[in-house]
């Protein structure tokens, strides 16, 4: 029951939303809690045994922190004992805090990540010839691991840091993880975001519903019209990598880039949309990537969530550890203020980049993503200095359009590039068809008509064209601040209904589902 | 919500409805619109009525295994190829209960690798909401054929439509990339029997009485894939064919009769054949129809004339090969 599915649309979420607007106040969110049970049932059955399991685990160890601090101040400590007993009730909470994240981790690894491990771990004792291999492992992922696993550990953090209150209604704190339009693909949402407006049981509102009704258009727009459309070629190219170079293997980069973005950007309107219904304000998780000028300011605007949770959860923490900070300290006594501060926050920006990559997946493609990503970062970080210094001496502004133009193009270079490696079926593959585009690499391909042979048509071509030209000027309009929903909401009826209409039939028409094609799955709802 | 809300929505989906209605009738199909306007399988749905001897029927294993005019060419047999990527039981058996209003074959082969493809029960009812969409908004089913679209189609509005014959090779998925498969020999013979699970299982045993309702031979067939097929799988499909009183064709216990040569004949480092294997495929199955089969050969009787003159364009596009 993906969100682009008739049985989501026109069937689960209508029932939904009749049911919370009939229920009363107080019983809402307990309508939103049993769809996103039922939606969960139905992609994972069983496996809800695990979401259960975290929602309990954090509900309790949440409680347990709060418990801990209430103790700690209402007993008294003698003077001379005090800061022992605090350094204690300290390491107590430190402790259930790692409990708690090690509970929620341990059936990620556990589930996600055993196989992968195992596989390589057998590859080194064959190598040894150790005589005896581990058992080859493979388990059932329940929909949305990824993504509520770093809800729930973004919870008890904020719980121990108090940042938040530890929640005693463990049915708000179930229907913060499990909260059915942001299961299958994020965006991943901080407790403090989310949580309280879940179970605020506000009617439904007519602004809010033809408001998300029509962000869920524009979702159905890109997913349908342009990802499911791309999927056709993407998935010849990548699927035979071996008989493909040159051009078509650039093509396929970067169609997949548009394909990827279309989909999972796509599939976030969709969501936003339908908490918008309900009067939830989901987070953003993208802001006109493809704007940006450097990949550290791309990452900032592409799957924004998962990019603040690292640097919130991951980069910080590091930062602050002992070792980090004296490293930092001999290193800017040593290379300078800019290198030492750049070499230090490397250890910090290396655990980013290295769970960005293992949390997208489980193969040596998605490490050297992260890597990837690791090193161009470090080197433009290293390098910005210098750049400064050329262009300054060159006298070149850079905030015309030319060196904007030049930024880009390098941007989309490096993104299209990474995306290769992310979409190979392996790191082998990936490193084939990146050498395959400099050896494979003929002009006729672009002239012979070897393009539309790859599973598009040149009505396929123009419409996937015509997608890119709205997202396009969309996205042009959003980055000037403009709300388009707030200009055709003053149009006249007329005007406004006609637009809404001529939406509806595109992604009816241009879509790209039914009889002939591949049903096309949600990228991202796979990692 | 206020009254005039609810007025205004009413109005709008009202609106709405009526434009879809109307939308529908612009891009309902009146005649034959170029090769890939059905995609493959549904195309038997507009073959002259009972002209079909056999049906191939099953995921890409089948459409990429049997080709129908390879086995007209060399025996004068009607069939039709209605495999579709990722089919499950389910759509199969939709298909051919559908085709089976308009065509009585005699001889049914279903391609095994659905059957370990486990789906749900909400996947049924998706389908079913799919069906019903179509039947009220026909744009929903036909909407793809914008790509075709010419305003004399406009002339056609309110006209009946015409329901004629398209070409797409019978639905036979032709490819003639060579990938070969080069892991050597795959067949290991075990005890193991792969568990059909019971969505799939359910619909075999539609599948089946189906076939016995209407009298038509229904046989079990593996074509030639290492990647997908294993010895568990033949266990399991062999146990049901034995349950059933069904006839199982495992190919890949076959290989060096119909001559597979690995090097050539897949187009997908061994998941699927190419044109040089479905050619071989196509070969047997044909041998297997005139030897257990009582059909009939064709090629001389003017009412299948289409098909001699679909076997030339056939031709050409396999000949460049």
């Amino acid at each position: 029951m993906a969100y682009n599915s008739l049985l989501y649309l026109f069937i689960f979420l209508p029932v939904v939303l009749l049911a919370y607007q009939l229920a009363p106040k107080n019983f809402r969110y307990k309508v939103l809690l049993s769809a996103s049970y039922v939606f969960f049932l139905s992609f994972s059955g069983k496996l809800l045994v695990y979401l259960l399991f975290s929602t309990l685990s954090i509900h309790h160890i949440g409680l347990w922190l709060t418990s801990c601090k209430k103790d700690f101040l209402s007993a008294s400590h003698a003077p001379e004992n005090k800061k022992a007993e605090k350094a204690a009730y300290e390491a107590k909470r430190r402790r259930i805090l790692w409990l708690g994240i090690g509970l929620q981790l341990s059936i990620l690894l556990i589930l996600k990540y055993s196989g992968f491990l195992f596989e390589n771990f057998n590859l080194v004792l064959k190598a040894i010839s150790f005589p005896r291999l581990l058992p080859a492992m493979k388990f059932a992922l329940p929909i949305g691991i990824s993504f509520y696993t770093l809800q729930a550990i973004s919870y008890l953090i904020d719980v121990y840091y108090e940042k938040i209150e530890a929640d005693d209604n463990l049915g708000r704190l179930a229907l913060y993880l499990a909260f059915f339009p942001t299961l299958l693909e994020g965006p991943i949402c901080r407790y403090s975001q989310t949580a309280e407006a879940l179970c605020q049981g506000k009617p439904l509102e007519y602004k809010n519903v033809t408001y998300g009704l029509q962000r869920m258009i524009w979702g159905l727009f890109k997913k349908l019209v342009i990802a499911d459309r791309l999927n056709l070629l993407v998935e010849t190219i990548f699927d035979t990598p071996n008989h493909y170079g040159g051009i078509i293997v650039i093509a396929g980069a970067v169609l997949y880039t548009f394909q990827l973005y279309a989909d999972f950007s796509g599939c976030i309107d969709m969501t936003i949309g339908t908490g918008e219904m309900f009067g939830v304000t989901i987070p953003e998780n993208f802001r006109q990537p493809f704007f940006s000028k450097t990949a550290s300011e791309f990452w900032r605007r592409w799957h924004i969530t998962l990019g603040a949770w690292l640097k919130d959860y991951i980069f910080y923490p590091i930062s602050l550890t002992k070792f980090v900070k004296n490293l930092g300290k001999r290193s800017r006594a040593k290379f300078g203020k800019h290198f030492g501060q750049i070499l230090s926050s490397s250890v910090a920006l290396f655990g980013v980049w290295i769970l960005n990559g293992l949390w997208h997946g489980t193969g040596w493609n998605y490490i050297f993503f992260g890597m990837y990503y690791f090193v161009l970062i470090l080197i433009g970080n290293l390098l910005e200095p210098a750049v400064e210094r050329i262009t300054s001496s060159l006298r070149i502004d850079r905030t015309n359009s030319l060196y904007r133009g030049f930024q880009t193009v390098k941007l989309l270079i490096i993104v299209f590039t990474g995306e290769l490696f992310f979409r190979a079926n392996n790191l082998t593959a990936g490193m084939n068809m990146f050498r395959s585009i400099f050896t494979g690499f003929h002009w006729s391909a672009v002239t012979d008509g070897s393009l539309l042979k790859l599973g598009l048509t040149l009505p396929d071509f123009i419409a996937v064209f015509f997608g890119f030209i709205a997202v396009y000027t969309v996205g042009v309009i959003h980055e000037r601040g403009i709300s388009i929903r707030e200009r055709i909401a003053g149009w006249n009826v007329f005007a406004r209904w006609s637009f809404l209409y001529v939406a509806i039939l595109l992604v009816i028409v241009l879509g790209a589902y039914g009889d002939g094609y591949l049903p096309a799955k949600l990228i991202y709802a796979g990692f | 919500m206020k009254n005039k809300n609810r007025i205004k929505s009413i109005s709008f989906l009202t609106g709405l409805f009526l434009l879809l209605y109307i939308a529908s009738y612009l891009l309902i199909p009146y005649n034959n619109m170029g090769d890939s306007l059905y995609k493959k399988a549904n195309g038997i749905l507009k073959e002259p009525k009972n002209t079909i001897d056999y049906v191939a029927i099953g995921d890409s294993e089948c459409s990429a295994s049997i080709s129908p005019m390879e086995v007209w060419n060399d025996y004068g047999y009607t069939g039709y190829n209605c495999g579709v990527p990722s089919q499950q039981l389910q759509d199969t058996y939709y298909l051919l209960e559908r085709l089976l209003k308009n065509q009585h074959p005699k001889v049914v082969f279903l391609e095994t690798n659905a059957f370990y493809r486990d789906f749900k029960y909400i996947n049924t009812l998706e389908t079913s909401i799919e069906e019903t969409v179509k039947k009220i908004f026909p744009i929903y089913k036909y909407h793809d054929n914008w790509k075709y679209f010419h305003f004399y189609m406009l002339k056609a509005l309110g006209h009946k439509i015409k329901q004629e014959q398209i070409t797409v090779y019978k639905g036979y998925q032709y490819s003639a990339i060579v990938n070969p498969y080069k892991r050597g020999p795959y067949v290991t013979e075990t005890d193991d029997v792969y568990v059909i699970d019971e969505q799939p299982l359910l619909y075999l045993n539609k599948i089946a009485s189906l076939c016995k309702d209407k009298d038509i031979q229904l046989i079990l067939y593996s074509a030639p894939s290492p990647k997908c097929w294993s010895y568990a799988k033949h266990n399991a499909a062999a146990a049901f064919a034995n349950e059933n009183q069904l006839t199982y064709i495992d190919l890949n216990l076959d290989i060096d009769t119909l001559g597979i040569d690995w090097a050539k004949d897949s187009r997908d480092d061994g998941d699927h054949l190419n044109y040089f294997g479905a050619k071989k495929v196509s070969d047997y199955m044909g041998n297997y129809l005139s030897e257990h089969a009582d059909l009939t050969d064709h090629r001389k009787d003017d009412l299948f004339a289409g098909w001699n003159k679909e076997l030339k364009n056939y031709l050409k596009l396999t000949e460049q090969n």
